[in-house]
């Protein structure tokens, strides 16, 4: 099982100085395009490639993380109980 | 099952991307499937934007926000696909995917480019681009 601190290590390991050296601008247009393939492939990829796009936009997403110095798994505890705004599982918001 | 689950907040902690594709799925996985997949995609985009704006001129709680939701929209995205994200994330578990190696040593402006294959051979094939490689 994954946890989220591993996957950030692991991307900040392989490209962290890089991905800073390009600076975060690049990576939100990155981030970017991996979403619109990630929104093709959904759409008419097969499964291989849904999961190739899946982790591209993961990794762009943690290494946007890593840069702005923040935690997935502190980001995510909005949503660990519950919906955020109604505050139900399953949700019922309007 | 209806939970209201506010009193139990900050006692559920999800570490593993697993374990939220598990917990969205309760709270919104029906939800989700009745807007379709192309609603899912929306929502996405619009929450990068929002993200992409945070990190630009945010706080730090506002990224933490940001970060969260497209997170979240990209884990509903999993779901309605039926993938796993853990499965997905083993492209990254050994090194970078293209060049193999634990950090990184992908030509530098090729890393700029996607990495179905296609460009690199028409950038290496061509003598005016390759000679501008690095």
């Amino acid at each position: 099982m994954t946890t989220f601190s591993e996957f950030q290590d692991v991307i900040d390991a392989t490209y962290g100085n890089r991905d800073r050296a390009r600076g975060q601008a690049a990576t939100v247009a990155w981030l970017c395009e991996e979403v619109g393939e990630l929104a093709k492939a959904a759409r008419k990829g097969t499964r291989e490639e849904q999961l190739h796009e899946l982790s591209d936009v993961v990794a762009w997403v943690a290494s946007l993380a890593n840069q702005l110095d923040l935690s997935i798994e502190e980001a995510i505890t909005r949503y660990a109980n519950g919906c955020p705004r109604c505050h139900l599982t399953p949700c019922k918001c309007p | 099952m209806v939970q209201n689950l506010s009193n139990q907040w900050k006692s559920v902690h999800v570490t593993s991307f697993a374990e939220l594709q598990s917990c969205l799925e309760r709270t919104y996985g029906n939800r989700d499937r009745a807007r379709g997949a192309a609603m899912t995609i929306a929502w996405l985009f619009e929450e990068v934007g929002d993200l992409a704006k945070a990190a630009r001129r945010g706080t730090r709680d506002e990224q933490l926000n940001e970060l969260s939701d497209v997170i979240a929209w990209v884990v509903a995205l999993a779901n309605q696909l039926g993938l796993s994200i853990d499965e997905a994330l083993s492209r990254y578990a050994d090194g970078c995917p293209r060049c193999k190696a634990d950090v990184c040593v992908c030509p530098h402006w090729l890393s700029l480019i996607p990495s179905d294959g296609t460009a690199e051979a028409e950038i290496t094939s061509s003598p005016t681009l390759a000679s501008a490689l690095p």
